[in-house]
């Protein structure tokens, strides 16, 4: 029994666990900034995980970058922008407003307009 | 023995069905007199399933690990309770259970129909008969669950440890039956179609079984997010996961069904409309499925890893779907439509609330699928996540939540004057109600609009309710009778009322809640906002098919204990896998919640705690919304109750 206990604590304490005490910065604007900037980032080991949520060692790593880069003083942009170009578009749960993700963004409001339209046309003959 | 009768009991389902299709397509053959007949046979294609199902669940429990798939889903040493449930925990048996469940409702559909005529049931039955037959051949021909294994292992490899839980075990059912009650909608619009005699009433069919549809579904979904929220210890409810998402999809669509049958039963418009809603419910639950099992998203919801079962599952989608919209374009009712519309018609709101509606299920439908497209036309890899869910559909929440009391207030067919400033009154008293919670709160803009549409619309439908329900009939003439009469104004207002709800949870959740990690010494006390919080120590143990590590935690406020909190984590041996189980103390307007997080040394544990305000009222006003559903399922239309408006 004592075997499978000292089993059981080894494993459990090799897991890393999301955010840690440690991780967090004592200045909270730059912590919100940093909480803000990790619920968009994908952790890219895990399933539909941001790097917040994720107890992974890659998440741990880009936690403590985005917070190392803060600090140094880079703008948010800066970092997603730093993140793009070495991770690849993946990394960003909201993709950004480029390209064919334009049309991925109007969609909804195109056919809310379209469908308005429609409607006044058909039930009020304008 | 057991799992070849299971498996000779589908077959013979299957020649059934087959004959029965035969049979309903020769309609000269089913003379008038017989139905009984045919009744009797879809109830022994009931009778054949569900013990096929039976089987199936009664290996699971005697641990046969000869059949494949419960030495690949169960464990000797499981709780009985979920070695059931590891009947559907995985593709197959989840397969056997969506026939199932699509033949009791064909089952049950029998039993409401009978007022109607014989055409339109047969059809209904001969539509939802193929459905069947096509995810039944593809049990036999892909999926088959009863399947042996040469050389049978001696233990099995267990059902994943997060999904061991109660709530789960009732999650797969209930969400099925709410998936698969959009089929009867389904069959009946595409049964409709078919007699090519548009004059015949489906209004009330529809209602019913899309209401009824509506219920499960709200639960089912209910299931999975408290599921969520305890389990997976983020203390998060929606994560905007793919499979989260398919599950939506039907549910906006059957909420803009039940809107719509509202104006068609009153004005006998928009038939059109409610036709193709009811081909799109099901549908997306079908396609709901295909993204679910076809393995093309991986999480915890992906059973199947064969290529072939995706593709068999696409094309069973693709053929339905595409001849249920071939039958809709070419045998659709030409009418003129007859409405006369202004700005204040009750009909102009529902329709753009309609509209609504069906935006958002399409923003999330190509949300969902939009990484699918760009890899495949651009070899792109795009993430599309929970911020873009909230940017692009937050607007149109805000729009529709806005609209609702307004598109139920205006009345059908009187004179709208005087409530445009009763109207107005209630946006000036609910926004200046909710603008004085920023007295002890930071003001934001969000914060705000939820609160005030959450105000807005819980207070409008209690006054609505209090005006509508004493114009009807006096209390006097009886509680039961003016229960009864009233039971549609009752589920309205519930269902308004809890959506109200809903929103002020989401909002104060969202807006308030309180997070705190940090490492904690046995023993050592801390304090959160009025809390004060004690770490007494960790305790271990072992259970029959897992070890535990659980923390104890006391709460007081003023020096009362408040609650004690034991945050565990597990380690299943079977899979070699941990879980954390949060710990949670629910309060009316506070929930309490913990998670014991990675051990430092010896004595000292990383802890995370949070305050989550208002996060049961999420729960009540989803319960609200269904139990609304419920009371009005119960009420029959209006022209079956010769109530003129």
């Amino acid at each position: 029994m004592r075997f499978y206990y000292f089993f059981f604590i080894f494993f459990v304490a090799s897991q890393a666990f999301s955010i840690e005490p440690a991780e967090i910065l004592s200045d909270t604007k730059l912590e919100n900034r940093a909480r803000n900037l990790s619920s968009n980032i994908r952790c890219l080991v895990c399933q539909n995980e941001n790097i917040d949520s994720s107890d992974s060692e890659f998440a741990k790593d880009l936690r403590l970058f985005i917070r190392d880069k803060l600090v140094k003083g880079h703008t948010d942009d800066e970092i997603e922008k730093f993140l793009v170009s070495k991770y690849g578009t993946y990394i960003l749960f909201k993709p950004e407003f480029t390209g064919y993700n334009i049309f991925l963004y109007l969609f909804g409001p195109f056919i809310f307009i379209f469908g308005f339209i429609t409607i006044l046309f058909v039930f009020l003959r304008v | 023995m057991i799992s070849e009768l299971g498996h000779f009991l589908l077959i013979a389902a299957f020649c059934l069905n087959l004959g029965l299709i035969a049979n309903y397509i020769s309609i000269k053959a089913v003379l008038v007199g017989h139905t009984s007949f045919f009744n009797k046979l879809e109830s022994l294609l009931l009778t054949l399933l569900a013990i096929s199902f039976l089987l199936l669940i009664i290996s699971f429990v005697t641990s046969d690990f000869s059949v494949k798939l419960v030495a690949n889903n169960s464990h000797i040493l499981k709780p009985a309770l979920y070695k059931v449930a590891g009947a559907w925990g995985n593709h197959e048996g989840s397969m056997l259970l969506w026939v199932l469940i699509l033949t009791l409702y064909l089952f049950l559909f029998q039993f409401s129909s009978r007022n109607y005529p014989e055409v339109l049931v047969r059809n209904v039955i001969l539509v939802q008969l193929s459905i069947i037959a096509l995810f039944l051949f593809y049990i036999l021909v892909l999926s088959n669950p009863f399947e042996r294994l040469e050389f049978p292992p001696l233990n099995g490899q267990d059902l994943n440890p997060i999904l061991q839980d109660v709530l789960l075990v009732a999650h797969p059912p209930v969400l099925y039956l709410g998936y698969l009650g959009l089929s009867i909608p389904f069959s009946i619009a595409i049964g409709f179609l078919l007699t090519n005699d548009h004059k015949i009433n489906i209004v009330g069919l529809i209602r019913f079984w899309s209401l009824t549809s509506f219920i499960f579904l709200t639960l089912g979904i209910l299931l999975g997010s408290i599921w969520a929220y305890y389990e997976l210890g983020w203390g998060g409810w929606w994560f905007w996961d793919p499979v989260e998402n398919v599950s939506l999809l039907p549910w906006l669509l059957n909420l803009a069904l039940i809107h719509s049958v509202l104006i068609l039963e009153r004005r006998n418009s928009l038939l059109n409309w409610t036709i193709l809603l009811a081909i799109m419910g099901f549908s997306f639950s079908m396609i709901g499925t295909f993204i679910v099992r076809s393995g093309l998203i991986t999480s915890v919801h992906a059973f199947a890893n064969d290529p072939s079962r995706g593709l068999f599952i696409l094309l069973i989608i693709f053929l339905a779907i595409t001849s249920s919209f071939v039958i809709y374009v070419t045998k659709r009712p030409n009418y003129e439509n007859s409405m006369k519309l202004n700005l204040a018609s009750k009909e102009l709101w529902i329709v753009v609330q309609n509209l609504i509606l069906l935006v958002i299920a399409a923003v999330v439908f190509l949300g969902t699928i939009w990484p699918f497209i760009i890899e495949a036309i651009f070899d792109e890899q795009v993430s599309v996540g929970e911020p873009f869910y909230e940017v692009s559909l937050i607007p149109f929440v805000i729009i529709f939540a806005f609209m609702l009391p307004i598109a139920s207030k205006i009345r059908w067919r009187r004179k709208n004057n005087g409530y445009v400033r009763r109207l107005l009154i209630l946006i000036f008293i609910s926004s200046g109600l909710s603008a004085c919670t920023f007295i002890w709160k930071d003001f934001n803009l969000l914060t705000f609009i939820g609160l005030f549409l959450a105000l807005w619309i819980c207070i409008s439908s209690i006054l609505e309710f209090i005006s509508s329900f004493k114009s009807k009939l006096p209390i006097i003439k009886g509680l039961k009778s003016s229960l009864i009469l009233n039971s549609r104004l009752i589920g309205r207002t519930c269902a308004h009322f809890g959506f109200g709800l809903l929103i002020f949870g989401v909002t104060a959740v969202t807006s308030w809640e309180i997070e705190d990690i940090r490492n904690v010494e046995v023993g050592e006390k801390y304090y959160l906002k009025s809390y004060q919080i004690v770490f007494k120590g960790v305790d271990y143990s072992v259970e029959k098919n897992f070890k535990r590590v659980s923390g104890s935690f006391e709460v007081y406020k003023n020096s009362k204990l408040v609650g004690t909190l034991s945050p565990e984590k597990r380690l299943y041996p079977s899979r070699n896998e941990v879980t954390t189980e949060a710990s949670i103390n629910p309060t009316l307007f506070n929930d309490f919640y913990m998670v014991l997080g990675n051990k430092l040394d010896e004595n000292a544990w990383v802890v995370r705690t949070y305050i989550k305000p208002f996060i049961s009222f999420i729960w009540v006003g989803v319960i609200l919304i269904a139990l609304g559903s419920f009371f009005s399922v119960f009420s029959f239309t209006y022209k079956d109750r010769g109530i003129t408006l």
